[in-house]
C-alpha cells in the first residue's frame, strides 16, 4: 500500500468531489477547480490525481451515463470513501491546530511580510 | 454525431496506444466534451489547446506501456539490477571503465569550459557585432608593417567619407599615471586616452555619474570602479578630482565596471583625447592609435572596406608629395601597399595578431587543439569500455547461451548490455562532474582564469553531462552488444567461443588508436619543451641574468643622474642606465631614415628608434662591433646615433661610423633630423624570437625613462635590493619602490607556449593513463586466459623471465604499429607549430625516439605486472584450474 498522505491539490479536488456530489467528473472537477481556485489545470492533471486518489482508497468510482457530448462515451463519477473523509478531516485538523498556534492571528497582527 | 465537433483523429488513435484500458474512456469521453467548448474556435488555435490537454495525458498513471506491469520497465529495472551485479561482480574491470570514463569526461568539460570562455571575448557589449576595429597593412620600399593601430585622422575621416560608419573613436594607450594620493603615490598601470564617441561605441555600464560627455572636458576622467576604490574608496566619487606626479589635474565624471576578463582590453582610467596634442596632427603616415568603428545595422564590413580603396589618394597623396616628394601613384607603383580593413570586436581575441595589439591575444588554433584533445581523451576512454567488454566475452558467453534457451530474443540481449554500458557511463558522469567541482581550483591556477564552479550553476550542465554519458554508452556499448549477443547459443554452452580471429583485430586496431594517440600528445609535449629551452638558450646580443629593473623613474625628473651616480656606489653594483626602452619589452617606437651623402638605398628604411644612455651598452651587456658609445660630456653626441647591423646593412653603409643619417621627410626624432653615426652594436633581439631581428638606431635621451636598468654582479639579491630601495627612497619618497628582473620580462614573453606545454603535457598524461588503464585490464585478461598454456610451459622448464616476454611480446607489437602511425603525425603538426618562430629548434629524431621509449616503458611496465603475477603462479595452481 502506498502512503495515505494528502497533498494539497489532492486535497482540493477531493473536497471538490464532495461539493459537486453526484456530478463529481473528470472535466466537471476541472471546471469547478479553475472557478474556486481561480488558476488552470490541465485535465490530465486532474486525472491523475483522481487516480492517486484511488489507489490511496480514498475515492471510489463507477461509470455511469454516456451522452452524446461525449462522443458517447460514459463518465466515471467518483464518491468520497469513510479512509477519504477521515483524510480530510486529518488535514483540516492539522490546520486549525496550527494556526491556533499562530498568537497573533486574533488581533490581526500577524505580518507576512516578511 | 455531426452536431457535434469532431477532435482531431491522431489524438485518439494516440490515446488508444499509450492509455491504459481501463482509463481510456473516461478520458476520451472528458476530451470530446472538452473539445464542444473549443471547437468553435480557428482550427488551429482548437487544435493547439487540445494537444496541451491530450499530451498532458501521457504521465506514468496514464500510460499502458510503461505502467507498473509493463513489460519494458519489468525488463529495464531487471537488466538495471544485472548492471549492477556485474558491476560489483568485476569491481576491477568496472573501476578500470568508469576510472577513466570520468577522468576523461572531466577533461572534456574543462576544456569545454576553457573554450567558453575563449570564444565568448567581448560579446558582452551591447552591440559588440557592429563594433569593429580597424587594421592597417602598409609597404613601403622594403618596409613592412601590419598595425592594429591606425593614423590619428582617421576615424573622423572616414566617418565623414562613408555614412555606414555610426560612430569613430579612437584609443591612445598611455602606459601607466602615477598619482598623488595625500603622502603616498598610488600606481594606475594602465590608462588610455579616448574620445568620447568611444564610450557610445562600448557602453560600459556605469557605476556613478553618466557616460554622456563624460570625456569632452579636457580634464575629465573615467574610472574603473577598482581605480575609483584604490583612489577615493568606496565614497561616489563624481565631480572629486586627483593630481599626479606631473601636478596635472582630473576630474572625474563616471565611474564604470571594470571590463570583464574576457575583453581584448582593459584599462583602469580613461583621459580625454582632447588632452592630448598628437591627436590633432593629422599625419596619415603614422600610426598610433587604435581606431574603432561602430557600424550602422545592416552593413556588411566587406562592403565597406570595399570603399576604402577609393579615398586613400586623397588623404596619403599630399603628405607622400610633401614628405617624401613623390606621388601616391608613384608610390603605389613601386610595390607601395596601403590597405585597411576591419576586425569584428569579437574575433580579435583569437585571431589578431598584428602589431601593437592592446593586449596578448590567444589563438584560435590553440582553440581546435584542445577540442581535438578533448574528443581523442573520450575515446581513449570509450576504447577501453569496448574492448575489456569484448575481450571478457568468453565470461558472459554462458550466460548468453542460457538467456538465448530461454527464449530471449537477441533484441533484449542487446538491450542489456546497452543498459549496462550506459550505466557505467552514467556512473562515470556523476564520477566526472565530482572530480571536476574538487579540482576547479587547480585548474584555475593551471589556465590562469577563474571560473566559478560550475558544478552547481552552471546551466544545463548536468543535462549535457549526462546525455553526452548517455550518447557515449550508447556508442561503446554497439559494438560489444553486437558481438556479445551474436553468439551462437550450442557454441557457448559446449564451452566454444572462438571467433577469436577476427575480434581481436577489432581490439588491436583499437589499442593502436589509442598508443598513437598518446604518443602524438606525449611527442607534441616535448617538443614544446624543446623549443622553449632552445629559446632561453638562445644569444640574444644581450645578457639578461642580473639585471635589475627599477621601475617608474620616470618620477625621479631630472634628479635621475644623481639618482644613478648614488646607485654606483654600491659595490655590488656593475652599471646602472635609464632608459624607456628594454630588450624584450612592450615599448617601441619607430621613424624612417635614410643615409646622407655615402649609402645606397632606394627608400627610407624603417628603423627601430630608441632613447638611451651612456651607459646602456654596458649595462645589458651589448656588443659594440665598431665605433663608440655615447659620452656624457660631449655636446655633439646629443645627434649622435647608435646603428644595429642590421640597420647599417640596410642602408647600405659599408663604413658607417662618420657617416650622417637623416630622419625622412618632414619628421624629427628628439627634435633633430640628422644624426652623426658613432658606432655599430651587434645584433641584439629586442623584441621576441617569434621575428628576426629589424633593424634599429639608439639614440641619447634627454628625458627620465621608466626604468633604471641595475646590472650586479653579485647574487645576494636580498642586500643588494634593500640597499637600492633605500637609495630610491631618498630620491623620490612618495612612490613606492617597484622593480622586476629582466630574465623575468623576457620569460613572460613565452608565458602563452610555456602554458601550452603545461597543457600538452596534463593531457598527454592523462591520455597515457588512461590508455594504461585499458591496457592494464587486457593484460589481466590475457593473462587470464592463457593460465593454463603458462602453467604448462612452466611445467616442461620455461623460465619466468620467458614467460613475462612471451606475454608482452603480443602488446609489443602493437605498440610499435603505434609508433609507426604516430611519428608521421606528430612530425607534420609539430612542424607547422615550429613555424610560428624564427628561432626553432630543429624536429629531430630525439624527440619522436625519446616519447616511444616512454609510452614503452610505461606500457610495459603496466603489462608486466599483470604478466610477472601470472607467470610466477605456481603451475599446479594454474592447471587445476577450471
Amino acid at each position: 500500500m502506498k502512503g495515505t498522505h494528502l497533498g494539497e491539490f489532492e486535497e482540493i479536488i477531493l473536497l471538490l468531489i464532495g461539493v459537486l456530489k453526484e456530478n463529481a467528473y473528470g472535466l466537471a472537477l476541472v471546471d469547478a477547480f479553475e472557478k474556486q481556485a481561480g488558476r488552470r489545470v490541465a485535465i490530465g492533471a486532474v486525472h491523475s490525481a483522481l487516480s492517486r486518489l484511488g489507489e490511496k482508497g480514498f475515492v471510489d468510482s463507477e461509470m455511469t451515463g454516456a451522452t452524446a457530448e461525449r462522443g458517447g462515451r460514459r463518465k466515471r463519477v467518483f464518491t468520497i470513501t469513510a479512509a477519504g473523509k477521515r483524510a480530510l478531516l486529518n488535514a483540516r485538523d492539522l490546520r486549525v491546530s496550527l494556526w491556533q498556534q499562530i498568537p497573533d492571528l486574533a488581533v490581526g497582527r500577524l505580518s507576512f511580510d516578511v | 454525431m455531426s452536431d457535434y465537433y469532431l477532435p482531431p483523429r491522431w489524438s485518439d488513435r494516440l490515446l488508444e496506444y499509450f492509455i491504459k484500458g481501463d482509463l481510456l474512456e473516461e478520458i476520451q469521453g472528458d476530451l470530446f466534451e472538452y473539445y464542444q467548448r473549443i471547437g468553435h474556435m480557428s482550427k488551429w488555435r482548437s487544435g493547439a489547446i487540445y494537444a496541451y490537454h491530450v499530451l498532458h495525458f501521457l504521465r506514468p498513471f496514464a500510460l499502458k506501456r510503461i505502467s507498473q506491469n509493463s513489460n519494458n520497465l519489468i525488463m529495464l529495472k531487471f537488466n538495471l539490477m544485472i548492471a549492477w551485479r556485474n558491476l560489483l561482480k568485476q569491481k576491477f574491470y568496472s573501476a578500470i571503465n568508469i576510472m577513466g570514463l570520468a577522468v576523461g569526461l572531466a577533461s572534456a568539460i574543462y576544456i569545454a569550459l576553457y573554450i567558453n570562455d575563449e570564444i565568448s571575448y567581448d560579446e558582452h557589449f551591447e552591440n559588440s557585432e557592429r563594433i569593429v576595429r580597424v587594421a592597417s597593412e602598409m609597404a613601403l620600399g622594403d618596409n613592412y608593417w601590419h598595425f592594429a593601430v591606425s593614423p590619428d585622422p582617421l576615424a573622423a575621416a572616414f566617418k565623414s567619407d562613408f555614412p555606414e560608419i555610426e560612430k569613430a573613436a579612437r584609443f591612445r594607450s598611455a602606459g601607466s599615471l602615477l598619482i598623488k594620493k595625500e603622502d603616498e603615490v598610488v600606481k594606475m598601470p594602465d590608462f588610455k586616452y579616448a574620445d568620447q564617441e568611444m564610450l557610445e561605441i562600448f557602453k560600459y555600464e556605469t557605476v556613478y555619474g553618466d557616460l554622456e560627455g563624460a570625456l569632452v572636458d579636457p580634464n575629465s576622467v573615467v574610472l574603473t570602479l577598482s581605480a575609483a576604490k584604490k583612489l577615493f574608496g568606496d565614497q561616489n566619487p563624481i565631480g572629486l578630482s586627483f593630481t599626479t606626479i606631473n601636478n596635472n589635474t582630473f576630474q572625474v565624471s563616471a565611474v564604470v565596471n571594470d571590463l570583464p576578463p574576457q575583453t581584448h582590453y582593459h584599462f583602469d582610467l580613461l583621459l580625454s583625447m582632447e588632452r592630448y596634442p598628437d591627436a590633432r596632427s593629422g599625419i596619415w603616415l603614422s600610426n598610433n592609435f587604435h581606431t574603432y568603428f561602430l557600424l550602422r545595422e545592416g552593413v556588411e564590413k566587406e562592403d565597406l572596406e570595399a570603399k576604402f580603396p577609393d579615398v586613400y589618394e586623397k588623404y596619403f597623396g599630399p603628405q607622400l608629395q610633401a614628405v617624401a616628394g613623390i606621388s601616391y601613384k608613384q608610390a603605389m607603383s613601386s610595390g607601395g601597399l596601403i590597405h585597411y580593413y576591419l576586425q569584428p570586436v569579437e574575433d580579435i581575441h583569437l585571431t589578431s595578431h598584428l602589431d601593437i595589439e592592446l593586449e596578448a591575444n590567444s589563438r584560435i588554433e590553440y582553440i581546435y587543439i584542445f577540442t581535438a584533445i578533448g574528443v581523442f581523451l573520450i575515446i581513449i576512454a570509450s576504447i577501453n569500455f569496448i574492448n575489456i567488454s569484448t575481450a571478457r566475452a568468453s565470461t558472459r558467453a554462458k550466460e548468453i547461451g542460457v538467456k538465448k534457451v530461454m527464449g530471449s530474443f537477441r533484441r533484449d540481449l542487446i538491450t542489456q548490455f546497452l543498459t549496462e554500458s550506459i550505466f557505467q557511463a552514467l556512473i562515470a558522469a556523476a564520477l566526472a562532474l565530482m572530480i571536476v567541482f574538487i579540482c576547479l581550483p587547480f585548474f584555475n591556477v593551471f589556465v590562469e582564469k577563474e571560473f566559478v564552479n560550475p558544478v552547481f550553476g552552471a546551466p544545463n550542465l548536468w543535462w549535457k553531462v549526462l546525455l553526452a554519458a548517455f550518447v557515449i554508452g550508447l556508442l561503446a556499448g554497439v559494438y560489444p552488444s553486437l558481438y556479445l549477443s551474436g553468439f551462437s547459443p550450442v557454441d557457448t554452452l559446449r564451452g566454444k567461443t572462438s571467433k577469436s580471429g577476427r575480434k581481436s583485430i577489432f581490439r588491436n586496431v583499437l589499442v593502436i588508436f589509442q598508443f598513437a594517440t598518446s604518443l602524438v600528445l606525449i611527442i607534441g609535449t616535448l617538443t614544446v619543451y624543446n623549443q622553449l629551452s632552445h629559446i632561453k638558450e638562445q644569444d640574444l646580443g644581450y645578457d639578461r641574468e642580473q639585471v635589475l629593473l627599477i621601475e617608474n623613474s620616470q618620477s625621479l625628473n631630472n634628479t635621475v643622474l644623481s639618482f644613478k651616480e648614488d646607485l654606483l656606489t654600491i659595490p655590488e653594483v656593475a652599471a646602472v642606465s635609464n632608459t624607456p626602452f628594454i630588450p624584450s619589452g612592450d615599448a617601441t617606437s619607430d621613424a624612417a631614415f635614410e643615409p646622407v651623402g655615402a649609402g645606397n638605398v632606394d627608400d627610407p628604411v624603417s628603423l627601430q628608434i630608441w632613447s638611451v644612455d651612456p651607459s646602456y651598452l654596458e649595462t645589458f651587456g651589448m656588443d659594440l662591433i665598431e665605433g663608440r658609445t655615447f659620452e656624457a660630456g660631449r655636446p655633439a653626441d646629443s645627434s649622435a646615433i647608435i646603428l644595429n647591423e642590421t640597420a647599417a646593412r640596410r642602408l647600405g653603409l659599408e663604413d658607417p661610423v662618420g657617416n650622417k643619417v637623416r630622419v625622412f621627410g618632414d619628421f624629427r626624432v628628439a627634435g633633430k633630423q640628422e644624426f652623426t653615426i658613432v658606432g655599430v652594436v651587434k645584433d641584439f633581439n629586442y623584441k621576441s624570437l617569434h621575428q628576426d631581428v629589424g633593424a634599429m638606431g639608439l639614440y641619447m635621451g634627454t628625458h627620465a625613462g621608466y626604468y633604471t636598468a641595475v646590472k650586479t654582479n653579485s647574487t645576494d639579491y636580498q642586500g643588494l635590493i634593500e640597499r637600492i630601495e633605500s637609495t630610491w627612497d631618498k630620491f623620490s619618497p612618495s612612490v613606492s619602490f617597484s622593480f622586476q628582473f629582466l630574465d623575468t620580462i623576457f620569460d613572460e614573453q613565452y608565458r602563452a607556449e610555456r602554458r601550452l606545454g603545461e597543457i600538452f603535457m596534463v593531457f598527454a598524461s592523462l591520455a597515457l593513463f588512461i590508455g594504461c588503464l585499458g591496457l592494464f585490464g587486457l593484460s589481466a585478461y590475457t593473462a587470464e586466459q592463457r593460465r593454463k598454456e603458462i602453467g604448462v610451459r612452466k611445467v616442461l622448464g620455461a623460465s619466468t623471465s620467458h614467460l613475462i616476454i612471451l606475454l608482452l611480446r603480443d602488446f609489443t607489437k602493437l605498440l610499435l604499429i603505434a609508433i609507426v602511425l604516430a611519428v608521421p603525425i606528430s612530425w607534420v603538426a609539430m612542424n607547422s607549430w615550429l613555424e610560428g618562430f624564427a628561432y626553432r629548434v630543429s624536429l629531430g629524431p630525439t624527440v619522436f625516439m625519446l616519447g616511444s621509449v616512454i609510452a614503452l616503458i610505461v606500457a610495459w611496465f603496466t603489462v608486466s605486472y599483470q604478466s610477472t603475477i601470472a607467470a610466477r603462479a605456481n603451475p599446479t595452481t594454474n592447471l587445476k584450474y577450471e
